[in-house]
């Protein structure tokens, strides 16, 4: 939405950090922005102040306090390998998003059902916050930490290989200060892991540590920032650092791209730090509303010494947003994990989003 | 975040045809408004939210008499578009309410050039009078200009300030955004060479307004 004059998340998003929960002014952008059909549906344009986009369509109506989402995300994939020749539905995710806002305070909390055969409910971001002016906020809870280009692509190496994987519950516990202006954003977070999690549990981030993202947009239509993060982990310590760019060369032609590079060291004694990287590319273009085609680009080197830490990706895709409510995106990636070969194999997934 | 309108004027080469010619009395400097164009800036708040409209050129001329320039622009804010229809309509017909205030009307009262301008000059933060019409009230704004001249053009950029609260315009919301008062307008017009007989010079108006506001977030 930077390609549109809008730099920051909470243009459209509850949360600092973009994601999640749609504000009002959110949903009309969905329709009147984003949607190939239903963009002349908004909320002044309709007899009985219903809009679309509104959330239920509008047969709920919410107070003007509250900001609620209903969102079910799944996707169909098919892997070809020299191991496994396999296409598979999985579900990925489903909460209920809530929040609930005053002038001074804000609360955020989702409910959903877990993905995976261990199923039950999980509650992946909950928070409470202070506005304290128009730019300066503060929230308290579960959630993010804010680094880089928060996107809903988790498995891409800039959020699966630094351990903020969405599809793997890795939101942590977090107290973050951010000043959100016109120009400038700042972001700092102390991030205290997962204290009600018991370890080891592989769905979840007991890291401890803090970051700071800055940012700054210029143009009207470019966002560029950079990115800091140190965790302390039970047997590893990591820096993590790196610039980040959000560009809207026209209102249809854009990139994200994220290069970030990690300092790890174990906590064993004689151990000594490794340097890794990675970076990821998405250059886009809206055919017409609603449609978009793109390319991607992805590269991850966990330890600059080691080649076989190298995976190295690159695809074409299609985004669809047909209506509000619905988001189809379709991408077919050529995959190299060193590790298990020097071929390339195939990947190519359909994803479904619903946000009610 | 900035306050005020800018009122960016790139004057044409009959301007600077004018200042090369001594003993020119007055001279008129129509403003083309087809080689023009507005653009006004706003801020919704909360989350910064910038609004950018774009429109066609003014119509109307300068004057130019000694070192004074003066002169009456009007400008069609029909022709305003932000790139989201929805947004367009509300802004033009419920708040600018166009279809009984068509035009806004820029009169430049006093921008005082110094003389020996020549090829290469340039000025900045030269104090300019205007008034506005917009919205069926007239109000005086003052600003800034800067001014060059080069390859034979003119280049004058000017800003101000105003509340839109002033001209009788109900303060914008929308979806839980709310628009600032205070609003940031820029125009912008060029010409052609200085040494050559006067041409009809281009004008380029861009409005820019900033509007900051207060809400609570959403």
């Amino acid at each position: 939405m930077v390609r549109h004059n809008y730099p920051n998340c909470t243009s459209c998003h509850v949360s600092n950090t973009g994601g999640g929960v749609l504000t009002q002014y959110g949903r009309e952008l969905s329709a009147a922005l984003l949607s190939h059909w239903g963009s002349e549906s908004t909320t002044e344009s309709t007899t009985a102040g219903r809009a679309e986009g509104d959330f239920a369509y509008g047969l709920i109506e919410l107070p003007k306090s509250v900001d609620a989402m209903l969102s079910y995300r799944g996707v169909y994939a098919y892997v070809n390998t020299p191991f496994v020749q396999r296409g598979q539905y999985t579900y990925m995710q489903g909460d209920l998003e809530a929040a609930y806002h005053t002038p001074w305070l804000f609360f955020d909390a989702t409910l959903g059902l877990r993905s995976g055969r261990e199923g039950g409910l999980v509650s992946r971001r909950h928070y409470a916050g202070l506005q304290a002016t128009e730019e300066l906020s503060f929230r308290l809870g579960r959630f993010f930490p804010g680094f880089g280009i928060n996107t809903a692509d988790h498995l891409i190496p800039t959020k699966s290989n630094l351990g903020w994987d969405e599809s793997r519950e890795q939101e942590s516990y977090n107290l973050e200060a951010a000043w959100i202006g016109e120009q400038y954003n700042l972001i700092a977070t102390a991030d205290f892991g997962r204290p009600d999690a018991s370890e080891p549990n592989p769905n979840a981030n007991h890291e401890t540590g803090g970051g700071i993202t800055g940012s700054r947009s210029f143009a009207d239509h470019h966002k560029v920032g950079a990115s800091y993060f140190y965790g302390d982990g039970s047997s590893t310590r990591r820096h993590l650092f790196g610039p980040w760019a959000i560009l809207g060369f026209t209102p249809n032609f854009y990139l994200l791209s994220e290069w970030d590079l990690r300092r790890e060291e174990a906590k064993s004694a004689g151990s000594s730090a490794t340097w890794g990287g990675m970076n990821y590319q998405k250059l886009g273009y809206e055919l017409t509303q609603g449609l978009h085609v793109y390319a991607t680009q992805d590269y991850s080197r966990l330890d600059f010494k080691d080649p076989t830490s190298i995976k190295n990706s690159f695809g074409l895709g299609a985004q669809l947003f047909p209506r509000p409510h619905f988001e189809l995106n379709f991408q077919w990636q050529k995959l190299k994990t060193v590790a298990l070969s020097e071929d390339y194999t195939d990947l190519a997934w359909l994803m479904l989003n619903i946000y009610i | 975040m900035k306050n005020g309108i800018q009122f960016l004027v790139v004057v044409t080469a009959t301007l600077a045809g004018a200042l090369a010619n001594a003993g020119v009395a007055s001279t008129s400097i129509p403003l083309d408004q087809d080689a023009g164009s507005v653009e006004f800036r706003a801020t919704g708040r909360p989350s910064a939210i910038k609004i950018v409209g774009k429109g066609k050129g003014p119509m109307g001329s300068l004057v130019l008499s000694g070192s004074e320039l003066t002169g009456v622009a009007r400008f069609e804010l029909s022709s305003l578009e932000t790139g989201i229809e929805m947004r367009d309509r509300h802004m033009k017909e419920k708040y600018l309410e166009v279809q009984k205030y068509p035009e806004a009307t820029l009169e430049l009262r006093s921008l005082h050039l110094p003389e020996g301008l020549k090829d290469g000059s340039s000025l900045t933060q030269v104090p300019f009078t205007a008034n506005l019409a917009l919205h069926g009230k007239e109000k005086p704004v003052t600003g800034v200009a800067d001014l060059q001249l080069k390859d034979g053009k003119i280049l004058l950029s000017a800003s101000f300030g105003i509340r839109i609260a002033d001209y009788g315009i109900a303060l914008p919301k929308f979806a839980g955004i709310t628009m600032a008062d205070e609003v940031q307008i820029s125009v912008q017009s060029s010409g052609g060479p200085v040494n050559h007989a006067p041409r009809k010079p281009a004008s380029h108006f861009t409005l820019h307004s900033t509007l900051s506001g207060c809400g609570g977030r959403t």
